[in-house]
């Protein structure tokens, strides 16, 4: 159970300019809680259920009701994890989804500058984990995390970082290349449809460091999903067979996630775009739609889950990895475990820059506006520099 | 002749990382029943983003199968049995 004593709402203004209005949020506050939960056992601490309390966390500055976030606190611990606190940041979504209403109601442009503060009021106690009136009891059941214990150095040893990752609360994933290299021809052969698969692994803690890394060791293509040009069906036969493939394994694997492809190269061959505008264009160089943000937050939700995007580009595959960082779902980077047997030079990582870890600029104090990514197959203009 | 009134039965998410016991399931209630009051204590989804409906099968480990939503519990499920909740999803 979440329990929250406030309501919690954005408040838009133009730099330096007059207040254009407020939105109340309904939070998720379920991915907050897995990340502070997760975070608590990296740090050495025991598994607890990611039960817990909101607290609003007030601007320095300004005091209450403005906020410079929020914290979690969970339950169930003896000694309690120290609380996780969350940055305004964590709203990201909710500031685009308001700032649109906003340009919908003439009250901002496309491209207009804008700020938003967090604010908190409080109300009566609220659970997030309100159910119906049933005919029959129903109750979560806590089952421990399978993590096997082994030291973390000699993979660090073994692996080459790709990417970059916020070092300051993500957690190492380790990832071969030969599940790229299986990926990648999955995603040739299919042509111009997208297709996808889960990722197998294990956590590993090193209570040395202490910290937990999520080790991929292979990936199962999603049989029975129905690959289209523009989207992917995971249906329940899907899961069935990766079910039945986990056990024929015998590996005692965990899901540590999902992979997908966007065939971009197929997109937008209609249109007349010069080279050099295919180059820029978004499309070729990765993203993660709202429907695969949609089905990572409903069906890995746990903290450690992973997405794998595949471009099929017209320059080739290149590859974008995604997961959870402080209850937001991100790009980030990985260590690439080599081949031996492989000559062929690494994968390439989508973007020859870096890979964007921090919290979005977008969401810092003045972002402009920009409409969530609804269709992949919209020319999209490249992201300014 | 005995016949169960209810019975308990235990489900999870597709990733297995999430896990609920349903006590008290009336037998002459439907799988689709049962399935729409495991969701919220699975934490799961019962629409998108959108706002479009979330289908999801239950899997009935002891006989490897897909429940239909209108089984009857009592001709479906043995006590104890296990489901797993499977979502049909969209990646974009």
């Amino acid at each position: 159970m979440i329990v929250c004593h406030h309501r919690f709402l954005l408040l838009f203004q133009q730099p330096e300019g007059p207040v254009l209005g407020q939105l109340p949020l309904a939070p998720n506050w379920e991915p907050a809680v897995e990340w502070a939960a997760f975070a608590a056992l990296r740090a050495g601490g025991r598994e607890t259920p990611p039960h817990g309390r909101v607290v609003p966390v007030a601007d320095p500055r300004l005091g209450l009701p403005y906020l410079s976030g929020f914290r979690v606190e969970l339950d169930g611990a003896d000694p309690a994890p120290p609380p996780c606190e969350f940055p305004v940041t964590y709203f990201a979504r909710d500031a685009r989804r308001g700032s649109a209403a906003l340009v919908a109601a003439k009250k901002l442009r496309d491209g207009d500058t804008f700020s938003y503060r967090l604010l908190a009021v409080e109300q009566p106690e609220e659970s997030s984990a309100q159910s119906a009136a049933l005919a029959f009891e129903v109750g979560e059941e806590t089952r421990p995390l399978a993590v096997t214990n082994a030291p973390l150095p000699p993979l660090f040893a073994a692996t080459m970082p790709m990417g970059e990752t916020d070092g300051s609360s993500a957690y190492p994933v380790f990832l071969p290349q030969a599940v790229l290299t299986e990926a990648q021809a999955l995603v040739e052969a299919a042509g111009a449809r997208e297709v996808g698969g889960l990722l197998l692994g294990h956590l590993q803690r090193d209570p040395a460091l202490p910290d937990i890394g999520a080790v991929v060791t292979a990936q199962i293509p999603a049989r029975h999903a129905v690959g289209e040009a523009e989207k992917l069906t995971f249906t329940p036969e899907t899961w069935a067979a990766v079910e039945a493939a986990i056990r024929l394994r015998r590996s005692r694997e965990i899901i540590l996630g999902w992979w997908h492809s966007h065939p971009a190269r197929f997109w937008c061959q209609d249109k007349a775009c010069s080279p050099a505008t295919r180059r820029a264009c978004s499309l070729q160089r990765g993203f993660f739609s709202s429907d695969d943000l949609s089905l990572h937050e409903n069906v890995f939700a746990k903290a450690f889950h992973l997405a794998l995007v595949v471009t099929y580009a017209d320059e080739g595959c290149h590859h974008a990895l995604y997961g959870w960082n402080q209850g937001v779902v991100q790009r980030r980077g990985f260590r690439l475990l080599p081949d031996p047997t492989d000559a062929r030079p690494p994968p390439t990582v989508a973007g020859s820059a870096p890979l964007p870890t921090s919290p979005p600029a977008e969401a810092a104090a003045a972002p402009t506006h920009t409409p969530i990514r609804e269709s992949p197959a919209t020319c999209q203009p490249a992201d300014p520099p | 002749m005995v016949q169960l009134a209810s019975l308990s039965v235990t489900a999870s998410d597709v990733t297995g990382q999430k896990h609920a016991r349903a006590r008290n399931v009336p037998v002459d209630g439907s799988i689709g029943e049962l399935v729409d009051g495991l969701l919220p204590r699975l934490r799961l989804n019962s629409l998108d983003r959108s706002g479009q409906p979330v289908h999801y099968d239950a899997r009935l480990q002891r006989e490897e199968r897909h429940l239909h939503r209108t089984e009857r519990v009592g001709d479906a499920l043995l006590p104890d049995d296990h489901l797993v909740l499977h979502p049909r999803v969209v990646a974009g």
